[in-house]
């Protein structure tokens, strides 16, 4: 360091990204999906995400996105369902928000796995979905909104293929 | 198939809209099956709830008729699903065509 607080080195310090940040706003109507789809297909190319959590982020952004969808409706008009993704070095969080009904996926009793195809349950796999391939499910109710945050881990370790234990959903 | 085992190929994503395309179709080749039913998935690249139930309708509405459905080929991450949610111990999945077939013999 010099008198005039420039910093001289002779290592050169190579730019990194260390976040970035995507943003996409879609109605509540099924007619919405392949856009959704699109957007993460994109992004998913862009960052050169490996498809295994490629695709553990398309499974759970779908299954919670069609849920505010099908569940979260609160008038006939159309209201927006806002979806950001950040991307960093070790995770990618996906948030998703609406103003739909308070609805927290984290609450949803779970599912029994099924004993025998008479007694099966034909729905209602969404939200399972969601907790086992995600790595962190974290609901919040912020004034009018619903803001559900899903975590998902770039560790090796986290890729493991999922197993009957759900992770714990954090409230 | 020449013994009785109808097999169905799918193709494409079986979301909600990929699903809603082809609902009909599948359930009306499983519904007037007079056959066991081999469900290809080589050819289906993601898998969600919707999808997950198309297949479980099917298979219990076979099974009423005392047939029965399995799984075949499914890409390693759609396998994952079936797998998570448990579905697949009562709609058995396969890795190839021939051990699927197999499995649908009577013992």
């Amino acid at each position: 360091m010099n008198g005039a607080g420039l910093e001289i080195s002779d290592k050169p310090r190579y730019a990194t990204v260390l976040s970035q940040r995507f943003e996409l706003s879609v109605t509540n109507d099924a007619t919405e999906l392949p856009r959704l789809t699109e957007w993460l297909t994109d992004i998913a190319r862009r960052l050169g995400l490996p498809r295994d959590i490629a695709f553990r982020l398309d499974l759970c952004l779908h299954e919670a996105v069609s849920n505010v969808m099908n569940h979260g409706k609160r008038a006939e008009e159309p209201y927006p369902i806002e979806v950001h993704l950040l991307s960093e070095s070790d995770s990618l969080t996906l948030e998703i928000e609406d103003d739909g009904i308070p609805f927290d996926p984290s609450s949803v009793t779970e599912i029994p796995p099924p004993s025998s195809l008479a007694e099966a349950k034909v729905g209602g796999w969404g939200i399972p979905l969601i907790r086992r391939f995600a790595d962190r499910c974290h609901y919040d109710r912020r004034g009018s909104r619903n803001h559900l945050v899903l975590l998902f881990r770039r560790a090796p370790e986290s890729e493991a293929p999922p197993n009957g234990a759900p992770p714990p959903a954090d409230r | 198939m020449n013994d009785g085992t109808m097999k169905i190929n799918l193709l494409g994503r079986l979301d909600i809209v990929g699903t809603n395309a082809i609902d009909l179709r599948f359930t009306s080749l499983t519904a007037t099956s007079k056959a066991k039913v081999i469900v290809d998935l080589s050819g289906v690249d993601f898998l969600a709830s919707m999808g997950v139930r198309l297949l479980l309708s099917n298979a219990k509405a076979l099974g009423l008729r005392g047939r029965k459905m399995v799984i075949c080929k499914p890409d390693p991450m759609v396998r994952k699903v079936p797998e998570a949610t448990g579905t697949d111990a009562i709609i058995p999945l396969y890795d190839d065509v021939d051990s699927a077939h197999q499995a649908l013999k009577p013992p």
